[in-house]
């Protein structure tokens, strides 16, 4: 049981100590006329059509309906301008996402509206995206980067210290980009023989998993050769599996909007974290506007 | 460059020691309280004839170098003391040691001359203030307590963390950023009950000084403020005891004299009791309490004319613990944290004008907690230890300088964190050794307060630290002056610049101070915070000096300084360093005091309209916020008002402007992280500390009465928050449902801390 749970534990002591004598009212926060802000959240490989998702925010002690969270803004006019000053303009597009049952039971699937563009976007051009909605604009710059490339997947023995058992973690090595700031994501999709079956088809179904891992890299350690881990396997896991693995470098800016999303998301909730604040590219707006490049992927059989 | 300044400085002082010395002589010796025969710290002897005078250090003594006269009226004087004037001839050199009375300060009679009250406006520094224990105790109880640190957060510049918390904030600086030194030991930890008392048993204090600027010399290693308290020396003349019961501790005091005049002792311990009152009221098979203790001691020994000892030190301890028991099992959990510090000193005379201080300190911080459940347990520790040698000396070649210079040196032990696991299914092991990490820190420094004529005096110092952890070495020249332009004698001007240098960190990321919020050392990655800080003032005294007014304007700039990534959370994070960010910060603002010294009627106002902002890359997407504690507006109004010698009333009302807090305005709802097409909510938090909470106010009273000769009694009525403002604490945020829409909001809900409080404590003397 680590240390850190007893300090949580004091500070829940105090925090207690303190209510015992305390008391609590409703407030009214004086926000002055929230205005929403455009949401633009747009990740594009290399060599791939840009994809852009916006939608807007709303007013944090707003009503919250079911009907209010797929706010995708449809009518806007969106662009995407390179260096060379070549413009296209992206065109809205409509994809159908299951939902799953957490976010509420209320539909099976979801309409997804973005818009889509009509040539892929390389590496080392810098791209511009203007977004026009009402009287609204935002925009936002950024580039592709090159990938870089798995050196090696390494094996080592861990002793687990609680209870004695051994088990296997894997790493991969790789070479950090230099003379920049990196943001990279290790993505691992594991294949097993095993399969599950599906009863509103009747067939079996081969299980796939994906996971990822974000990792920052900051400027000390630019160059250098780095270690991630991706997968471990334990004495009671299956062998019987194919792990692809590979690794995505990312621009600064979408890196940086995605380490703000999940420090958000993991400690959103927490009274003892002082609140991440989204860290976003958009210029009057928020979100992220950036790509990343994918390295060749390796595999592992058991 | 910085070198050869130091030298130019060094050759500065010493030419003017040489040029302006004269064939004279020199009126020595020490002022003392004629009850008690204690040392007298900041007396004035002047010299009305010679239009000149000075002022007793640290030890009580003074040394006045003049020309040689038939007959010479020096006056003595010490504010709440009676003044003494003697004639004196001064053919001769001469050691004096004089003895003042307590003046009888509950009427109007008393007079106050023009040398007791006019330091504010003569000596060079800026931005001291000096708290006497008496004005402490005349305040209103909190609680039935007395605090220290609380009276503090009365004074300009100088404000409080979150309600009740004796944690306080100087100029827009972090709490960290304080020295606190009892007897000269550091005190890492100077709360109780979680940061809402502090360490100090009032009983046992004689002085207290805080200085928020200006700071001299021989005080480094923080950013923003030095309070320096000193404990009673003890009674040489008479054996007494004091005590008082409360509401939340009890103390007793004993003091006397182990030989008349020569050697003293006085010991004082308190304890909280609120373990022993919980106790009838927990379940059975369950025992949780909390209480702390403190124990002040001080020997001092009067060895000769020349030589004087002094051992002082405290021990405290807090302990909050937890034992459930069951028939089949028992869970335990304890957590113990405290203060050791020993001080010892040697006062040195080795002529009439050269006058020395030896001393060597051992303070140290412990934290550690213990857990036990079925054969299960984990102990975790942390603390630092210092070992501390320093030597001071106060030369004063004539009547123009006054010198000090010394050098000290500092043997750090952090032990940053160690936890040993033990369960019955293994061997006892420890997840992490202990990693402590040794620091050498240590500085030299010279001050000295010169007076270049009757209009213009200044304090010129220079203090250059060296620190050495590893291989990571720091070495830096800090200058610091005062310069004062007399106008007339109840107006002064004055400017100040100050460069201070900080080693040593806290990390914490709690608005509350908690026992395990660590100290780190300096290093590679986390540099020194370096300040700078300049000020200017108009000091002016009113009515016979009976109204002291200062109006103080100050600009800080703070590099290096420490905080957390967003979204870090230091509970479960074990790799600090990884965790923190580095930016710089400003603050800036103005203060007014107005204070009453004397009469029936005492008190004083005190007013501060400030700024405190942060800069880092990494938060808050780079763009400057506000500080946690920056409160635009603070204003504090002491009335003090004796009717007799009997009754006297009191009341102490506090405006402060919410303190800032980080809100969400808006949310989105994107997807997760981005690799699925699962979506979730957000927030947008906009700016950071962008939302303040509530203006604080709050109106305190108290009523006291004072009985009986030989054992003297003193009850205290007092009444904490009179109006019952429900004064914010903190705010969180709560979804609440909408029936008809089924939708959800979300809501604010303050929490509230204290409400009104009535509390009634007894204090007596023999």
């Amino acid at each position: 049981m680590p240390s850190h749970c007893y300090k949580s534990w004091l500070c829940l002591l105090y925090l207690g100590m303190g209510l015992l004598v305390s008391c609590q009212k409703t407030i009214q926060i004086d926000l002055e006329n929230y205005e929403s802000k455009i949401v633009v959240y747009s990740e594009n490989e290399r060599d791939s059509l840009p994809e852009v998702y916006l939608s807007e925010t709303q007013s944090y002690f707003g009503y919250q309906e079911v009907q209010n969270r797929y706010q995708f803004l449809k009518d806007a006019s969106v662009s995407i301008r390179d260096e060379d000053g070549d413009i296209q303009t992206l065109i809205p597009t409509i994809r159908y996402d299951s939902i799953p049952s957490w976010m509420g039971n209320e539909r099976d699937s979801v309409e997804i509206y973005y818009y889509k563009g009509t040539k892929p976007l390389t590496t080392a051009k810098t791209y511009k995206l203007v977004v026009s909605h009402k009287n609204r604009e935002v925009d936002a710059e950024m580039q592709i980067p090159t990938p870089v490339q798995i050196k090696e997947l390494m094996e080592e023995e861990i002793s687990d210290p609680f209870n004695g058992e051994s088990y296997k973690q894997y790493s991969i090595k790789f070479d950090d980009a230099k003379g920049s700031k990196d943001y990279y994501r290790v993505g691992v999709i594991i294949e097993s023989y095993y399969t599950n079956w599906n009863p509103d088809t009747g067939d079996t179904d081969t299980i796939r998993y994906f996971s990822s891992n974000l990792s920052v890299v900051s400027e000390i350690t630019d160059g250098a050769e780095l270690k991630a881990p991706v997968f471990s396997i334990y004495p009671f896991s299956s062998p019987q599996e194919k792990y692809k693995i590979f690794i995505q470098r990312l621009s600064y800016g979408l890196g940086n909007y995605m380490e703000s999303v999940n420090a958000q998301s993991m400690n959103g909730s927490d009274p003892f974290t002082e609140p991440t604040i989204l860290r976003s590219n958009i210029r009057n707006g928020i979100g992220a506007f950036g790509g990343y490049a994918t390295s060749d992927t390796i595999y592992k059989e058991f | 460059m910085n070198k050869r300044y130091f030298i130019l400085f060094i050759g500065f002082l010493f030419c003017f020691g040489v040029v302006s010395g004269q064939k004279n002589v020199t009126l020595s010796g020490y002022v003392q309280d004629a009850k008690s025969g204690e040392m007298l710290m900041g007396a004035t002897v002047a010299l009305p004839e010679l239009e000149s005078g000075t002022y007793t250090n640290s030890y009580g003594f003074y040394s006045l170098t003049i020309p040689e006269a038939d007959s010479l009226l020096v006056v003595y004087s010490y504010l709440g003391y009676a003044d003494k004037y003697l004639k004196v001839a001064m053919k001769n050199s001469l050691a004096l040691t004089v003895k003042l009375d307590v003046a009888d300060v509950s009427t109007e009679t008393v007079v106050i001359t023009e040398n007791k009250a006019r330091q504010n406006v003569e000596k060079p520094t800026m931005g001291v203030i000096e708290m006497s224990i008496e004005q402490i105790e005349m305040l209103p109880y909190i609680g039935g307590e007395k605090d220290l640190l609380k009276a503090l957060q009365l004074l300009p510049g100088v404000q409080g963390g979150s309600e009740a918390s004796a944690n306080f904030y100087v100029r827009g600086g972090q709490g960290d950023q304080n020295l606190i030194l009892l007897d000269e030991a550091l005190v890492y930890n100077p709360f109780h009950l979680g940061g809402y008392m502090s360490t100090f048993n009032t009983d046992a204090i004689r002085n207290v000084t805080l200085y928020k600027g200006s700071f001299p010399a021989q005080y480094g290693g923080r950013l923003s403020s030095i309070l320096d308290i000193s404990m009673k020396e003890g009674n040489n003349q008479r054996w007494g005891v004091e005590g008082g019961i409360g509401s939340v501790t009890s103390r007793v005091l004993v003091e006397g004299p182990i030989i008349k005049e020569k050697m003293s002792i006085v010991i004082s311990a308190r304890r909280t009791y609120l373990d022993l009152l919980m106790r009838p009221f927990l379940p059975k098979g369950t025992d949780v309490g909390y209480f702390f203790h403190d124990l002040n001691g001080k020997w001092n020994w009067n060895i000769s004319k020349k030589d004087r000892v002094y051992l002082s030190g405290y021990y405290g301890r807090d302990k909050l613990y937890t034992n459930l028991f069951t028939p089949t099992d028992t869970t335990r959990f304890g957590v113990y944290w405290g203060n050791k510090t020993f001080t010892a000193r040697w006062n040195h005379l080795y002529n009439d004008k050269l006058f020395s201080n030896t001393t060597f300190v051992y303070n140290d911080y412990l934290y550690n907690n213990d857990f036990t459940l079925s054969g299960f347990s984990i102990r975790m520790l942390s603390g630092i230890r210092d070992i501390n040698g320093k030597i001071d000396f106060d030369y004063f070649p004539n009547l123009r300088h006054k010198i000090k210079f010394g050098a000290n040196y500092t043997y750090h032990t952090f032990t940053p964190s160690s936890v040993k696991y033990k369960t019955t299914m293994i061997d006892s092991l420890s997840f992490e050794n202990i990693q402590q990490k040794f620091v050498h820190e240590s500085a030299l420094y010279l001050n000295d307060e010169y007076i270049f004529n009757e209009k213009l005096n200044m304090n010129l110092g220079v203090r250059a630290p060296f620190f050495v952890y590893k291989d990571t070495r720091y070495f830096g020249i800090e200058p610091r002056f005062t310069l004062n332009y007399i106008m007339d004698k109840n107006t002064s001007i004055k400017g100040s610049y100050t460069m201070m240098k900080q080693y040593v960190t806290q990390i914490s990321s709690s608005s509350i101070s908690l026992p395990f919020d660590l100290w780190v050392p300096a290093t590679d990655t986390v540099k020194p915070q370096t300040a700078h800080q300049g000020a200017v003032g108009l000091f002016k005294n009113f009515l016979g000096d009976r109204y002291e007014t200062s109006l103080e304007f100050y600009y800080k700039y703070m590099s290096n300084q420490v905080d957390y990534k967003e979204g870090t959370n230091f509970y479960f994070n074990s790799n600090y360093q990884g965790a923190l960010v580095f930016g710089k910060g400003w603050s800036y603002g103005g203060e007014f005091y107005l204070r009453k010294r004397a009469g029936r009627f005492t008190g004083w106002l005190s007013y501060t309209l400030a700024w405190s902002r942060r800069q880092f890359d990494d938060l808050n997407n780079g763009k400057p916020f506000s500080f946690k504690y920056d409160r635009r507006h603070n204003l504090s109004l002491v009335a003090i008002y004796n009717f007799n010698k009997r009754w006297s009333f009191s009341s102490v009302f506090i405006y402060q402007t919410g303190s800032a807090l980080t809100l969400p305005e808006g949310r989105l709802f994107v997807p997760i992280y981005g690799w699925t097409n699962n979506y979730s909510w957000y927030n947008d938090y906009t700016t950071k500390n962008g939302y303040r909470l509530k203006a604080y106010n709050r109106l305190d009273i108290g009523l006291r009465y004072k009985a009986g000769k030989k054992l003297r009694s003193e009850v205290h009525i007092d009444i904490y928050n009179v109006y019952n403002r429900r004064n914010p604490f903190f705010v969180y945020m709560t979804q609440e449902k909408d029936p008809r829409s089924n939708g959800t909001r979300f809501v604010a809900k303050q929490i509230s801390l204290l409400p009104v409080i009535p509390s009634l404590s007894y204090n007596f003397t023999f």
